[in-house]
């Protein structure tokens, strides 16, 4: 098998784009769908100032590392979820990154400043485990990126994440879900600027990158995933992959093309409106945010004094 | 006056070579029937020639009756698939090695035409056994089921029949200085475990083996990505990595 390129010996092939790669090419093609991305969506601005959610998993960093190539400012901020050792290996994984490529890594530990963690507060407040950590950390991540002073929050979403979650919420018809379903979501109401710079990459290929580029990142899966319903959209959608390449990117893309803005101008303008948590000041539709009612509900308290980034050459607006 | 449709017998063109060919001896039998006549007619029936015993009508049975018991080819079929036979007389070729594809082979094959002795551990003998169709026992449907699956590119019973280990398995590491025969080492994730399979291999027949997506995994060869068509050969270390992660809120 040989390179589309250069024909040399290829290390990858992509049946969705029919195409195979060398290492030296496909991290190119990475870098250009990155690019390609972030051109199409208006996604960060060359002086912006990036904070990457990080997780020590093969997206955060694949995606920290490609926008680090593609030149702009990026810091990553690391959520200690006090999920046993698993918690522990994966700061192991993200802070190695940081150190050998000098780049700022922030930390806030769940346990330590909330007092709980994701296991026992999931059940304490009758969540599924990835319920409790998704709301944690969307918390944490909001409010690290507006305290820091951060432009726009980076996740790494990639092309199987966003094309799973829109399989569930088109199975269920969660029409305001497919509203903000989004490769980016503008600042407002108190959220900050939130961008997928990956959602043209598969998983496959973020992994890949990760490969080729030696980074280390943490390969075992959450321990709390184990169910996940997610990971069964996936397999289905990896099953019709498998029969019919490309039709995931055609399905999430083609979404992005012909149907999400028909449901974007349907969303409920009131709902734009949103009230502050009476204890965190987050933006929220009820009198407490549904982050402070976990806290409450998992046993633990909000700090007196919240963790907050040092703002490190904020822009002025 | 409506016209007749007649078969015509005259010499068929390769149509990718141009060259005329004989005509089909059986045109209405496929290749599947063929097969089936071939086993009927006792390719794989053969009993010992100083054996008193009447056939069994189970290949399976019939092959396992005619091996030494101390052998390594007398273990369980998916033993054998996987596992070298440590005598050596089934030569280096897979085919030689695995009782499905020795099931395959010609009546002559395994045996020395000539003097009738037996070759190894004479898996096939070439001795004249009465034609009788072959029965199919409860015992010989998995066996079968492998042969179609491995013919369809889809793995019969994946990881089960090839190494034993069922997917949910705890973590295992396979001792390399007892278990290694020169086959392909394969590590896998979730739970972590190392496996051993006859090489060489493309990598998308072991995925078909392993009943892997392509895109749900990666394989990595010495710390190298391989592609698809890549062929694995005895003695590479292999890892397939999975790229699934559950985190997506």
């Amino acid at each position: 098998m040989k390179c589309t390129v250069c024909r040399g010996p290829a290390v990858i092939d992509l049946r969705r784009h029919n195409s195979n790669f060398c290492a030296d090419h496909f991290v190119k093609y990475c870098g250009d769908q990155v690019a390609r991305a972030i051109a199409d969506f208006d996604m960060v601005q060359p002086d912006d100032r990036a904070l990457v959610a990080v997780s020590g998993g093969k997206d955060s960093l694949a995606v920290w590392d490609l926008l680090i190539s593609l030149g702009y400012r990026a810091d990553g901020l690391y959520v200690g979820l006090g999920i046993g050792d698993y918690s522990d290996t994966s700061l192991d994984f993200a802070r190695r990154f940081a150190d050998e490529r000098g780049l700022t890594l922030h930390k806030v530990d769940v346990p330590d400043t909330y007092g709980y963690d994701i296991p026992s507060g999931a059940r304490a407040a009758r969540r599924t485990p990835c319920s409790a950590c998704g709301l944690t950390k969307r918390h944490l991540f909001d409010r690290a990126a507006l305290d820091g002073g951060y432009d726009v929050l980076v996740t790494g979403h990639n092309l199987d994440d966003e094309a799973a979650v829109l399989f569930g919420n088109v199975l269920h018809w969660h029409t305001e879900y497919l509203a903000r379903q989004q490769p980016v979501l503008a600042a407002a109401n108190g959220f900050p600027r939130k961008v997928k710079p990956l959602v043209r990459l598969s998983e496959r290929e973020t992994a890949a990158y990760c490969v080729l580029r030696g980074i280390d990142y943490l390969v075992d899966e959450c321990p709390m995933a184990e169910g996940n319903r997610h990971l069964r959209y996936k397999e289905a959608l990896n099953q019709i992959e498998a029969d019919s390449p490309g039709a995931k990117a055609a399905f999430y893309l083609g979404y992005l093309r012909h149907a999400a803005e028909a449901f974007r101008s349907a969303l409920d303008p009131s709902g734009a409106a949103l009230g502050s948590c009476a204890r965190c000041g987050a933006p929220t539709d009820t009198g407490v945010c549904a982050f402070c009612r976990l806290v409450d509900r998992a046993g633990g308290s909000m700090p007196l004094d919240p963790p907050t980034l040092a703002p490190q050459g904020r822009r002025s607006t | 006056m409506a016209r007749r449709w007649v078969r015509r017998r005259t010499r068929r063109r390769n149509p990718r070579m141009g060259i005329p060919q004989a005509p089909r001896r059986h045109p209405t039998r496929t290749a599947g029937a063929r097969r089936r006549e071939a086993r009927s007619r006792g390719a794989l029936h053969g009993r010992h020639p100083a054996s008193t015993e009447p056939p069994r009508a189970t290949p399976r049975t019939a092959l396992r009756s005619q091996r030494p018991s101390g052998s390594p080819c007398h273990r369980a079929d998916t033993a054998a698939a996987t596992k070298r036979c440590a005598s050596g007389s089934h030569g280096a070729s897979r085919g030689e090695s695995r009782p499905d594809n020795a099931k395959r082979s010609t009546p002559g094959n395994g045996t020395s035409p000539a003097s009738g002795a037996p070759r190894g551990h004479n898996h096939t003998n070439s001795e004249a056994t009465p034609r009788r169709r072959a029965t199919r026992s409860p015992r010989s449907r998995p066996a079968h089921d492998a042969r179609r699956g491995a013919r369809s590119g889809k793995a019969p019973s994946a990881v089960a029949s090839a190494t034993h280990l069922p997917l949910n398995a705890p973590p295992t590491r396979l001792p390399r200085d007892l278990d290694h025969n020169g086959g392909v080492i394969v590590r896998l994730r979730h739970p972590t475990r190392e496996i051993e399979i006859d090489g060489p291999i493309s990598v998308t027949k072991l995925l078909n083996r392993l009943q892997l997506h392509r895109e749900s995994v990666l394989v990595i060869r010495n710390g190298t990505l391989v592609p698809g068509d890549a062929t694995l050969g005895a003695d590479d270390e292999i890892e397939v990595r999975p790229v699934i992660s559950g985190g997506c809120s």
